[in-house]
This record gives C-alpha cells, sequence and structure tokens, in this order.
C-alpha cells in the first residue's frame, strides 16, 4: 500500500511543481515538498493503522484544563 | 481584473453558502433542544456587532488584505507571528468540516466505503476550485446559493404534513442557561466562522460595502438556518433534536406526500454536498493565502495542493469516531474557536484603530 501512497504523491508532485521546476524557485519547491512528504508519511502510517494522535484531544484537554471541567 | 476582488452581491452569497456549510448538516444549538430557534435569533444579534468589527478591520486599509494589515499595524515579523493562530485556524476549520462530509456521506450513502475516499475526491474538486481563484468559488456559489434556498424553502413545505408545532412548547422550560448555551454554541459554529472571509476578502468597492456584505450575508444565511432548525424542531421534537446526527436529513427523510413524493433525501444531500464545497474551498483558500503570505511567496495557488493534502490527513485522524465528532463539535468548539473569532480579533482591531488614527492624523497625536 505504501508504495502505492508514495507513486501518487510523487506523481502529484512532480506534474504539479513542473512550472516551479522551470522558474528554479527553489525555497518554494522546498516547502511543497516539506509538505507533501509530511502528509505523504501521514497517509502511509494511516493505512498501516497506527494510531496517530489527533491535535483536538490535547486541545480539547487544554480546554477543559482551562475551564476546570 | 483582481482576482481576490468580489461585487457585493457575489461576497454576500459567499458568505450564505459559507454559513448553510456544514449546519444544514448537523445543526446548530442543539444544546438548547427545543429553544434552539431562540438560541439562533440571539446568536444572529449577537453576531453582528463582531461582524462590524471584522470589516471595519478591513476598511481602514482599503488596498490591503488581512494579513498585509497585520504586518502594517504590528510589523513584519510580529504581524506573521499573529497571523499563525488565524491560519490555523483556517486549516483546522477546514479539516473538521472535510471531515462532517466524510461522516455523513459514509454514514448515509456509503458506509463501506473508506472514509477517506469521499474526503479525497471533495477535497480535489475544491483544490481545482481554489487553483481557479476566489472568483470561480463565488460564481459556484452565487449558482447553488438559489438553488440551496430554493431546496430549503420547498422541502419546508414538503414537510408541513410532519409539521408539530406544539414541539416549540414550553418555551424555555429548563430556564435562560441552555438558551445560552445554545446561543454561545450556534455564534461560534457557524455565524463566526465567517472571518475566514477576514483573510480572503479585500475591501470590495468600499468601507460601507464591507459591512454591507457580512451583516447581509450573516442575516439571509442566519434566517435561513433558522428556518431549517424551526422545521426539524416541528418534525423530529425537541428530544430528537438533541440526539439525531444529522437532524435536517432525518427530517427530510419523514417527507411522504400521497405515497408519492418520497425518499427525497437525495435532493437534500446534494444541496448539503454544494455549501459544503464552498465552506471547504474557502477555509483551503485562507490558509493557502496565510501561508504562502508568510513565507513570503508570490502567490498562494503552488501550494493549494499539498494545504489540500495536509487538510485531508488531518480530517481523517481529527476524530476517532462520529460521537467523538459531535462532543467536539459541540462541546469544545464554541471555547476553542471563540478565542480566534472575538479575542484575537478584538486585540487586532485595537491595535488597527490606533494605527489608523496615528495615520490620519499624526499632529493630533503628537499633541496630545
Amino acid at each position: 500500500m505504501w508504495i502505492i501512497i508514495t507513486a501518487l504523491f510523487f506523481t502529484i508532485s512532480y506534474f504539479d511543481t513542473k512550472e516551479l521546476r522551470e522558474k528554479k524557485e527553489i525555497k518554494l519547491i522546498i516547502i511543497y515538498a516539506l509538505m507533501m512528504t509530511l502528509s505523504c508519511i501521514i497517509g502511509i502510517l494511516i493505512s498501516a493503522d497506527v494510531n496517530i494522535p489527533s491535535p483536538a484531544t490535547y486541545i480539547g484537554r487544554l480546554i477543559k484544563l482551562v475551564l476546570g471541567k | 481584473m483582481n482576482e481576490d476582488r468580489l461585487s457585493d452581491r457575489q461576497g454576500i452569497r459567499i458568505i450564505i453558502s459559507f454559513i448553510f456549510g456544514s449546519t444544514l448538516i448537523i445543526g446548530s444549538g442543539g444544546a438548547a433542544e427545543s429553544d434552539a430557534w431562540l438560541a439562533i435569533i440571539i446568536a444572529i444579534l449577537a453576531a453582528i456587532p463582531i461582524l462590524m468589527m471584522y470589516s471595519r478591520i478591513l476598511s481602514h486599509f482599503p488596498e490591503k488584505g488581512f494579513f498585509e494589515i497585520l504586518e502594517e499595524t504590528f510589523g513584519k515579523n510580529a504581524g506573521k507571528l499573529i497571523a499563525l493562530p488565524f491560519i490555523w485556524f483556517a486549516f483546522h476549520l477546514g479539516a473538521l468540516v472535510l471531515r462532517n462530509f466524510g461522516e455523513f456521506i459514509i454514514t448515509v450513502a456509503l458506509p463501506e466505503t473508506p472514509e477517506i475516499v469521499p474526503m479525497l475526491i471533495y477535497v480535489f474538486i475544491c483544490i481545482f476550485a481554489i487553483k481557479d481563484g476566489l472568483t470561480t468559488v463565488a460564481n459556484c456559489s452565487s449558482f447553488f446559493t438559489y438553488i440551496s434556498i430554493f431546496v430549503l424553502v420547498l422541502f419546508g413545505f414538503l414537510s408541513i404534513p410532519n409539521m408539530r408545532p406544539e414541539n416549540f412548547e414550553p418555551v424555555a422550560f429548563e430556564g435562560i442557561k441552555p438558551i445560552i448555551e445554545g446561543a454561545f454554541s450556534s455564534i461560534t459554529f457557524p455565524f463566526l466562522e465567517t472571518i475566514v472571509f477576514l483573510m480572503i476578502f479585500k475591501p470590495i468597492n468600499s468601507n460601507k460595502s464591507v459591512r454591507k456584505v457580512f451583516i447581509s450575508g450573516l442575516l439571509i444565511g442566519g434566517i435561513f438556518v433558522l428556518f431549517t432548525t424551526s422545521r426539524n424542531i416541528m418534525v423530529l421534537g425537541s428530544e430528537a433534536i438533541g440526539t439525531v446526527y444529522f437532524p435536517s436529513y432525518a427530517a427530510v427523510t419523514r417527507i411522504n406526500i400521497g405515497d408519492f413524493l418520497q425518499r427525497l433525501e437525495i435532493a437534500v444531500s446534494i444541496v448539503f454536498l454544494v455549501s459544503g464545497f464552498v465552506k471547504i474551498s474557502v477555509c483551503l483558500l485562507a490558509a493557502s493565502k496565510g501561508l504562502s503570505r508568510i513565507l513570503g511567496f508570490a502567490s498562494y495557488k503552488s501550494i493549494v495542493i499539498p494545504v489540500g493534502l495536509l487538510m485531508t490527513t488531518l480530517a481523517v485522524v481529527v476524530y476517532d469516531n462520529i460521537m467523538d465528532m459531535f462532543e467536539w463539535a459541540f462541546y469544545i468548539w464554541p471555547y476553542y474557536a471563540i478565542v480566534f473569532q472575538v479575542i484575537l480579533p478584538f486585540l487586532i482591531f485595537i491595535a488597527v484603530e490606533i494605527k489608523a488614527r496615528k495615520t490620519e492624523n499624526p499632529q493630533g497625536l503628537q499633541n496630545n
């Protein structure tokens, strides 16, 4: 499964960054690659049924702590 | 043509569609049960001054967007730092709405399908729209707002045989507290979620027009949310309003006119999905615009796909299940959202007012 996800992300990135590569926008390409890599890793972890901690849990705990509930 | 500039009418319609968004699916003011209609009226009235504050922030700098205003007011680095929570809010809101629609689709139509499939399809439609610019989304919403309103009104009338007005009674039986809780919940979801428009609007034609767009959008959208909620209370009853996951959908499933007009929920589901498309697109646009601004990119369009995909992954991991989603939406969200919708904008509003007065009358301030 991880091969399919990686291939999918790579294909999307390849076609979507064509213009950026032509214009040599290095900073933008790096940020783009970082974000895509992050979503790709999370996507692979989701497909492998790894329990990824949700920010909503921590936000909820913080709010309950502040409100004293 | 500047892609970010909308006409007043386009602005109003996009706000209406945005307010419809997930509200039509999961309802609003559920804490007040049979008094939810009262809670929504209070929420609309309370939202008006706050939306006037949003429009005032924008109207001081007619040629600038929200992120530019922050940089102008607080300085370049501090402005970028203050922009971060708003970008997160737009991103998080987009993910939550996406999850709402994912849950809705798999619950009512595709129970065997992995949740990520409808969410991915949905987010890619939004990405394509946003890559074309805000005007594309505004044109879509201009077209679909009429259809949505027509369907809502039509289904309201078709529900008349199932309506029991006595479901409204007794009014305020459990006191004012549940009504206030419901109003607090309604104001943060959906009315003040329009803070996201602060990040994508530039003053449309004049100072008055920003206010007009915000207030008209709120009032028209609010009236239809009120209409739908009242219909749901009359059809489902007060207890069901608080317990059914998708009250509007449940209310429409009960329509049966002479054993001929029935199973109409598919039509109303399409309206829900279209409104959701506008809401997710606006959130995606706001997050992409903010991120490209703080990273110093010329255009937000290059990072729409990665932001959209990250939004989808967040939507998948954000809740464990549908119960978790509803608990968060009704009990945690209001306290979380109020920080981004009222507290931070109010502080920014004060700073912008001081800055604007300094700019308009530097001499006067020095004399003082």
